[in-house]
């Protein structure tokens, strides 16, 4: 990738050491809320391009990754939003039955799983949990207040827990 | 709140089972950045050019600043043209296919038209450049384009009040499931009018403006690849107050539309399209199964508008910065007294949401793309 801009030549980081440390871990993160891993590879591409187009204003590395996150999460979620509004998917063309391309039934039993959580509270779990971010990063790039991202967080993972047939844990 | 290390293994797991081509995803952002800088020039051209444009036309002929008749002929609007194959653009199509006009000025991601009822605006859902969709309007000219809804949460699928006054929407201001809003015109004054714990979507208004029907989502857990099992319609008093089921057949009901009488309610019920009685009585087939999407009622209550989905093409439709495959639909007409139902020429418009908008009892308003 060619960076030669003022803005970026005048970053204490350079995008491209961003982009190789942080891309696989939206993309995957993207994937899991999507439930779609090939979707969340584009939409990564997708949060990174508008990354590198603000990163005059990109002011520390964990800025650079609560922006991609953000951006990634919510145009998951919006596909999410706007497959569910059309109904295409009782007659067939929208549907998916499986994914063909499933190297693992690890990922088929969780994307499954993460099908009974609610849009939000997916987002809570992945972020929290695969992504490793404090409810008050996910509060921030939900648009939510911190306790309202625990009370999902906390439910998400109840359900989760259920679908993937492990015992509760104590959440304190 | 700790964490759990039996979740976090699994989603770690499952999430890392697969392999990412991370050189090829950088070497894909470099060309979008590239590509939107290009896009940037072209459209800055493109802008300029049309503001000199919009000046030759107000200096020569300026239609709407003397005002609009209340039901104006489409051959006021600009000129149509020529639509490439995958491409959108708002059309004024005759019955038989034939472009009229097209309005201008709307944003590429432009979707979910709907028109006021004084023929002046049009409103209508686009991310305009951002994440999130939200809802905007425009007047026909394509000028004074606002936006409506704020940015941090989706608004989707408006609908005029039949005065002109408010627009009826789904929302979903905490990021959780979506109820059905009304605001004022101008994007003031949001009041709520459902508080279910589902989806709802589709809002319309009854012709009188007293009423807003809508799609529930029912009772069964919303899931986004098993969505929609068993959708009701539903009324609620646009003043607010409590809602009313209308359907309770097994099976999914939706798109509701109101006669222009109001004394009938158009929708489909599993594969077929159906009419019944305002209050939710005598519900009858109009067409047998079959494969029926968005249907309007025309104004003078003779011809329903529908989509019927083809499965030879899916165009590749932008939205929120990303293009995806949408299903395509082919537009239909269907004369209500004889049950004749034929295609309006070779008219497609991606998504079901993107409804067809009768103009006037000849001439049907589309976000057409070409096929």
């Amino acid at each position: 990738m060619h960076l030669d801009s003022d803005a970026l030549a005048t970053s204490p980081f350079s995008f491209d050491e961003v982009f190789a440390e942080m891309f696989p871990k939206v993309a995957r993160t993207a994937g899991l809320v999507a439930r779609d891993r090939q979707l969340g590879s584009d939409i990564a591409q997708e949060a990174f391009t508008r990354l590198y187009e603000r990163w005059d204003r990109i002011a520390s590395t964990d800025h650079a990754r609560n922006f991609a996150l953000r951006v990634a999460v919510n145009l998951a979620r919006s596909h999410l939003r706007r497959r569910a509004a059309a109904p295409f998917g009782l007659r067939g063309p929208e549907i998916r039955v499986s994914d063909a391309t499933a190297s693992s039934d690890a990922w088929l039993v969780v994307a499954q799983a993460l099908g009974d959580l609610s849009p939000t509270q997916r987002v809570c779990v992945v972020l929290v949990d695969y992504a490793d971010l404090d409810t008050d990063d996910v509060g921030t790039i939900l648009g939510i207040a911190p306790s309202t991202v625990r009370v999902h967080l906390a439910r998400g993972r109840h359900k989760l827990r259920a679908a993937l047939s492990l015992p509760e844990e104590d959440e304190r | 709140m700790t964490g759990d290390p039996r979740l976090r293994d699994r989603l770690q797991v499952a999430a890392e089972s697969y392999e990412l081509d991370t050189e090829a995803a950088r070497s894909s952002v470099a060309v979008g950045v590239q590509t939107r800088q290009r896009n940037r020039r072209i459209a800055a051209f493109v802008v300029v050019a049309v503001i000199v444009g919009l000046l030759v036309d107000a200096v020569t002929e300026a239609p709407f600043d003397h005002g609009m008749p209340a039901n104006p002929s489409p051959s006021v609007v600009v000129p149509p043209r020529t639509l490439s194959r995958g491409h959108q653009d708002a059309a004024i199509l005759g019955l038989d296919g034939s472009p009229i006009g097209r309005i201008p000025g709307l944003p590429a991601d432009a979707s979910e038209l709907d028109l006021s009822p004084d023929h002046r605006m049009l409103a209508f859902v686009t991310a305009d450049g951002g994440v999130q969709a939200r809802i905007a309007t425009i007047q026909v000219d394509g000028t004074h384009l606002r936006m409506l809804t704020p940015q941090n949460a989706i608004a989707e699928q408006p609908a005029w009040s039949p005065d002109g006054s408010r627009i009826a929407f789904k929302w979903s201001p905490d990021g959780g499931h979506t109820d059905i809003y009304v605001m004022d015109a101008d994007g003031s004054n949001f009041t709520r009018l459902t508080r279910d714990p589902f989806e709802d979507s589709a809002p319309r208004w009854s012709p009188d403006g007293s009423t807003v029907i809508y799609v529930n989502a029912g009772t069964r857990r919303w899931k986004d690849q098993q969505f929609l099992q068993s959708p009701d319609i539903y009324t609620v008093p646009a003043a607010g107050g409590h809602p009313t089921r209308l359907t309770s057949e097994p099976g999914p009901d939706l798109y509701p539309d109101y006669s222009p009488d109001g004394t009938q309610i158009v929708y489909r019920h599993g594969d077929e399209l159906r009419v019944m009685n305002a209050d939710g009585s005598g519900s009858h087939v109009l067409l047998p199964s079959g494969s029926y999407f968005a249907p309007r009622w025309s104004p003078d209550g003779e011809r329903i508008t529908y989509g019927t989905y083809s499965g030879s093409y899916r165009p590749n439709v932008g939205f929120e910065g990303t293009k995806l495959k949408r299903p395509l639909l082919i537009l239909h007409v269907l004369d209500v007294a004889t049950g004749a139902s034929s295609p309006v020429g070779r008219t497609g418009f991606v998504y079901d949401l993107n409804a067809p908008i009768w103009w006037s009892n000849d001439a049907i308003l589309i976000r057409r793309v070409g096929v």
